[in-house]
C-alpha cells in the first residue's frame, strides 16, 4: 500500500471513528462496543472504593473494636469503653496516673504537644530538686504508651496529617478502619486548643475534624497492609492480627462477635487451633505478606500468644513484649502452675488474701488521691472511688459463690 | 499488574512512540492496558487522536474518579484493519495537556501517583507513563509508583547523557523505597531507537551501549520515515501498515517486552 493510498484510508476512517463517545460510562459503555461493558464495572468497583478524602468531625466517629492494636492500656480500657465521649476522661485519668508513678504532681502534656518538651530526662533536669522520683526510672509501660501518642500529636501539629483515617459510614456515626492512634491525636489536640488552633508554621487548623477517606467496609486485608506499613504492632496485636485474617479466610459466620465473647483475648482465640482452621490452600502466600512474615513457623508462633494466660496477654500487650520475650514467660509460668496447683488453697482463704489486699489497696489509693495536685483530686476521688465500689461488688460476689 | 515508565531526559527520543506501541502490542495480544500520558505536550494523547485534556491533572490532583478521565481508544486506531473487530485486549489512555505542568506543585505526598493506581490492581494488566524529558517532581512521584523502566535512547554520543542522568535518579530512589517495603525498580530495558545500521557512528555507539548494559539493551529499532506518517495519521503502525517490515520491528519490541516482564528474577 502506498503512502498515498493509506492517506485516503485514513481520512475515510477518521470521521467514523471520531464520532465514537470516548465514554467509559458503565451504562453505555456496553453499547459503544470494544467489549468495555466488563471493564467498564471493573472500574467502577475500583472507584467506589476511593473516595476523596473529607473531614469528619471526630466526635462522629467510634473505633472498631475489633482492631487488631490497643492504643490506651488495658485497665484504662476496662474502666471506661473506648468512645469519643470518653476520650478526655481517658486522658485525664491517663495523665494522673502517670503522675502518680513518676511522683510529677505538676506534670502536664502541654509542653510536649507544643514542641517546647522532648522527653522525661530534659523534663525532669529543668525542675530539678524536685522530690520527684529519679529521672533514672525508665517510664513504665503506661508512660511510655502515653508518650508515644503525645508525640504522635505534636508530630501532626508541626507537620499536619499525612495520612488520613478510613472510616466506614454506618447508620448514625463512623467506624474507624484504620487511623485510631491518629483519631485519639485528634481529641488530645482538640482537648488542649480547641478549634482554630495557630500551627507553628501560622497555619490555622480546626481539630474537631479530621482528615479521612470514607470506604465501603472495613476491610481486614487493607488494614493490616496499612498496619504493617506505617506501625510496628507489637506481638499481641500482630496475633490479634493474624486471627482476623484467619477469620476472614474461613468466613466470618463461623465465628462469635466479640461482643458474645468472655474477653477481647477469647474472641481472637476462636482461631487458635490450628487443626481446625488450617490455613486454606493457596492462602499461605497472602498471609505471610499480609503478615509482613517469611516463614510458617512464625505464623504458628504468632497464633500460639492467642492461648497465652489472659493476664500475660494484658502484659505483654501493654508493655509491648515480644513473641520471644512472651513465649518464654508462658512456659516458666506453666512450671510455676504445675506446682501450686498441687497443693490448691481453699477459697476462704483466698478470699481472706484478697480482702487483705484490698484493704492495702484502698490505703494506697487515699494516700495518693492526698499527693496529687489539688486542681485533679475531686476527679480523681472520682474514679477511685468508682473502682472502690467496684471491687466490692467483685468480693461480694466471689462471698455469694462462696456460700452457695 | 505491572507498572512500566518510558523515560529519558532528553527529548525526542521515541519515548512516545514506544509507550504507545507497547500499549497497543499489549492491548492486541489481549490485554487490558492504560496508557497514561503525563508529559504536558500531550504526544501521547494526540497519538490516538483523543482531545487534549487534564485527565492526569484531575486524577492526581482532584482526585477524579477514573470513570471520568481515561478514554477508551477504539481498536481500529491500533489494530490490525481487518481484526480491529475482534480485539481481545483493551487499551484505555489518561490524557494530558499543559496543566499537568503543575501537578507537581499540587501533590500532597510522593505517594499519590501509587496510591491512584494501586486501586486498579484487580480491573487493569499493564500501565505505562509516557513521560515529558523535562524532569520533575511529578517524576519523583512516578519513580515511587513504577515496577519498571525503559530508556529510549538514540545511538548519537550525546544522546548517552540523558540516559546516565536518567540512571543515576533511578538509583537515587533505590533506599527510598527500600524504606518503604517497594521492590527496586527493575530496568527492563535500554532500546537503541532511530537506528542507522549502515553508519559507522551508529554501529560504534551500539557497541559501547552493549559493553555498558549488556542483556539490557534491546535489538534496535531501525530508522523509517514511515513513523512520521504513523504519528500524524493518529494510528500505531499495526493499524497503518500492518504487514510491513516497521510493523514486524514493532512487534519485536512487544515481544522483548514480553520476555523481560515474565523472565524469572
Ligand atoms: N525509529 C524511528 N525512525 C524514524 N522516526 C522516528 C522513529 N521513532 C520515532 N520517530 C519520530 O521521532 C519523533 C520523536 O519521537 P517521540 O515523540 O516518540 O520521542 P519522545 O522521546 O517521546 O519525544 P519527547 O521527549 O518530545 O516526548 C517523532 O516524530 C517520531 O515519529
Ligand atoms: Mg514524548
Amino acid at each position: 500500500m502506498s503512502s498515498r493510498e493509506r492517506r485516503r484510508r485514513i481520512q475515510d476512517e477518521e470521521s467514523l471513528l471520531s464520532a465514537n463517545p470516548n465514554s467509559l460510562d458503565p451504562k453505555t459503555a456496553d453499547a459503544i462496543g470494544f467489549g468495555l461493558g466488563e471493564l467498564a464495572l471493573d472500574i467502577a468497583a475500583a472507584d467506589s472504593e476511593f473516595q476523596a478524602i473529607e473531614a469528619v468531625s471526630i466526635h462522629e466517629i467510634q473505633p472498631n473494636s475489633i482492631q487488631p492494636r490497643y492504643s490506651i492500656p488495658h485497665d484504662l480500657n476496662d474502666l471506661f469503653a473506648l468512645q469519643p465521649g470518653n476520650v478526655v476522661d481517658i486522658f485525664e485519668r491517663w495523665i494522673i496516673e502517670v503522675q502518680l508513678e513518676t511522683g510529677r504532681k505538676d506534670f502536664d502534656i502541654v509542653p510536649y504537644l507544643l514542641g517546647q518538651a522532648t522527653d522525661r530526662g530534659q523534663e525532669a533536669e529543668k525542675e530539678s530538686g524536685d522530690s520527684g522520683q529519679s529521672i533514672d526510672q525508665p517510664p513504665s509501660a503506661k508512660e511510655a504508651a502515653l508518650m508515644k501518642l503525645i508525640d504522635l500529636a505534636a508530630s501532626i501539629r508541626r507537620d499536619g496529617l499525612s495520612n488520613p483515617v478510613s472510616l466506614v459510614r454506618q447508620v448514625d456515626h463512623f467506624e474507624l478502619e484504620t487511623g485510631e492512634r491518629r483519631w485519639l491525636a485528634y481529641h488530645v489536640l482538640y482537648w488542649k486548643f480547641g478549634d482554630g488552633d495557630k500551627r507553628p508554621d501560622g497555619s490555622v487548623v480546626n481539630w474537631s475534624r479530621i482528615p479521612a477517606r470514607v470506604v465501603s467496609k472495613v476491610d481486614v486485608w487493607r488494614q493490616a497492609s496499612e498496619n504493617n506499613a506505617r506501625d510496628n504492632l507489637n506481638a499481641i496485636s500482630r496475633a490479634r492480627q493474624l486471627s482476623l485474617l484467619l477469620m476472614d479466610l474461613h468466613g466470618w459466620h463461623n465465628f462469635s462477635g466479640l461482643d458474645q465473647c468472655d474477653s477481647e483475648q477469647n474472641f481472637y482465640a476462636q482461631v487458635a487451633d490450628g487443626a481446625a482452621w488450617r490455613i486454606p490452600r493457596g492462602q499461605g502466600e497472602r498471609l505471610l505478606n499480609a503478615m509482613g512474615l517469611s516463614d510458617a513457623g512464625q505464623l504458628r508462633q504468632y497464633r500460639a500468644l492467642l492461648r497465652l494466660p489472659a493476664d500475660l496477654w494484658r502484659k505483654g500487650d501493654d508493655e509491648d513484649l515480644s513473641e520471644g520475650e512472651l513465649r518464654r514467660m508462658k512456659v516458666a509460668l506453666d512450671s510455676v502452675t504445675r506446682v501450686t496447683v498441687g497443693s490448691s488453697k481453699s477459697k476462704k482463704d483466698a478470699l481472706s488474701r484478697l480482702a487483705a489486699d484490698a484493704t492495702l489497696w484502698r490505703n494506697k489509693l487515699r494516700k495518693e488521691i492526698n499527693s496529687v495536685d489539688s486542681s485533679a483530686r475531686p476527679k480523681l476521688r472520682k474514679l477511685i472511688e468508682a473502682e472502690i465500689r467496684q471491687l466490692l461488688r467483685l468480693m461480694a460476689d466471689i462471698d455469694e459463690s462462696d456460700t452457695a | 499488574m505491572k507498572i512500566i515508565t518510558l523515560l529519558n531526559e532528553k527529548g525526542g527520543v521515541g519515548k512516545t512512540t514506544l509507550a504507545t506501541h507497547l500499549a497497543a502490542g499489549l492491548s492486541i495480544r489481549g490485554k487490558r492496558v492504560i496508557l497514561v500520558d503525563a508529559d504536558p505536550q500531550g504526544h501521547a494523547t494526540i497519538a490516538f487522536g483523543l482531545n487534549k485534556e487534564p485527565g492526569f491533572y484531575d486524577l492526581i490532583v482532584r482526585n477524579a474518579p477514573f470513570q471520568k478521565v481515561l478514554r477508551p481508544v477504539p481498536a481500529e486506531r491500533f489494530n490490525v484493519p481487518d481484526e480491529a473487530k475482534n480485539t481481545q485486549g483493551q487499551l484505555l489512555v489518561v490524557p494530558s495537556n499543559i496543566e499537568t505542568r503543575s501537578i507537581a506543585a499540587n501533590i500532597s505526598d510522593a505517594f499519590t501517583v501509587l496510591k491512584r493506581f494501586n486501586q486498579l490492581r484487580n480491573a487493569i494488566d499493564f500501565v505505562f507513563f509516557d513521560t515529558s524529558p523535562t524532569p520533575s517532581l511529578l517524576h519523583s512521584s512516578i519513580y515511587m509508583a513504577t515496577d519498571g523502566i525503559i530508556y529510549p535512547t538514540k545511538c548519537e554520543a550525546w544522546s548517552f547523557d540523558g540516559l546516565r542522568e536518567s540512571l543515576t535518579h533511578k538509583d537515587q530512589f533505590s533506599p527510598i523505597r527500600q524504606q518503604y517495603n517497594l521492590n527496586d525498580i527493575k530496568v527492563l530495558g535500554v532500546v537503541p531507537t532511530m537506528y542507522r545500521g549502515r553508519t559507522l557512528e551508529h554501529q560504534d555507539n551500539l557497541r559501547r551501549l552493549q559493553d555498558t548494559f549488556g542483556s539490557l539493551v534491546w535489538k534496535p529499532l531501525p530508522v523509517r520515515t514511515i513513523w512520521t506518517e504513523v504519528a500524524s495519521a493518529r494510528r500505531t503502525v499495526f493499524s497503518l501498515a500492518p504487514g510491513s517490515s516497521t510493523a514486524e520491528d514493532a512487534w519485536r519490541l512487544v515481544d522483548q517486552l514480553e520476555e523481560r516482564i515474565y523472565e524469572q528474577p
